[in-house]
């Protein structure tokens, strides 16, 4: 039987109009990824000023410019499809995640201090 | 084999300045290895806090039907054609255009999709248009040879 467990890895936008790149490890047992998500609790700043890309296992899922938005979610949105579809999963492979998260201004959201959310939906051996 | 379906974007932003409420063209170039289209997603950024509306069309280059002409943006949440901005209320595991037009085939020869967008009078806003297309490829990398690149071999 597939086991599902959830991992949540953090980043700090401390400044407004820059590119933050951080790279995670994944846990060996992880076998596959197979959906994401973006969570903040500055939702709006997220929303307006975000963007990113993001790479697993080498392997590029979102390139640069990939609007936040879209891997965001309203309260109205039912929880089974909280999560972007990664097709068949992703092999973790090597384990290692790449988010390059930039924010630029927006007309809509003026800069605070604020941190963004990638949650992985991963299988697990 | 087990066969890893992946997903890739073309991202296309699509500046609007002031729009007269007439049709807008533009052209979204076409990688080679394109050979299928799954959904259309768009985002925009715009300064005005009144609610507008508009139309986005989208055609093959040597197709003469549109495989996508919609509204943009209305009100009515159970329009099934509706192209919204997804995050709110939508999330990310349903985002994008959804109708029996997709998943479109991109021909061997095609490099570019025509399209066309106008919204509101008066709105300045800038666009990004997104087309979700499909990479199929064998576990460990190897990506599937394209058709231009099995010509080549001898």
């Amino acid at each position: 039987m597939r086991k599902i467990v959830y991992k949540r890895f953090a980043t700090d936008i401390s400044a407004a109009n820059a590119t933050y790149s951080k790279k995670f490890d994944l846990d060996k047992n992880i076998k596959r990824v197979l959906g994401l998500q973006l969570t903040s609790e500055r939702p709006d700043l997220l929303f307006y000023r975000g963007s990113q890309r993001l790479e697993i296992n080498g392997d590029e899922l979102y390139p640069e410019g990939y609007d936040s938005r879209l891997l965001q979610n309203g309260l109205d949105v039912p929880i089974d499809v909280r999560f972007a579809d990664l097709g068949d999963g992703v092999l973790s492979g090597n384990g290692e995640v790449k988010i390059s998260y930039r924010d630029a201004d927006a007309t809509l959201a003026a800069f605070a201090a604020y941190s963004v959310a990638l949650i992985l939906k991963c299988e697990i051996e | 084999m087990e066969l890893l379906r992946k997903y890739r974007y073309i991202i296309f932003p699509l500046s609007i300045e002031e729009c007269d409420g007439s049709f807008q063209a533009f052209e979204i170039p076409i990688p080679a290895n394109v050979r299928r289209i799954v959904t259309v997603m768009l985002t925009n950024n715009y300064s005005g806090a009144n609610p507008w509306f508009g139309k986005l069309a989208l055609q093959s280059q040597d197709e003469n039907d549109l495989f996508l002409l919609t509204d943009l943006f209305r009100d009515d949440l159970a329009y099934p054609g509706k192209i919204n901005m997804t995050g709110f209320p939508d999330g990310p595991g349903i985002s994008g255009y959804r109708s029996k037009a997709f998943p479109v085939n991109i021909s061997g020869d095609t490099a570019l999709i025509c399209g066309w967008v106008k919204v509101s009078d008066g709105v300045s806003c800038n666009l990004k248009i997104y087309l979700r297309y499909e990479q199929v490829e064998e576990p460990f990398g190897n990506e599937t040879e394209t058709e231009s690149q099995k010509e080549e071999k001898p």
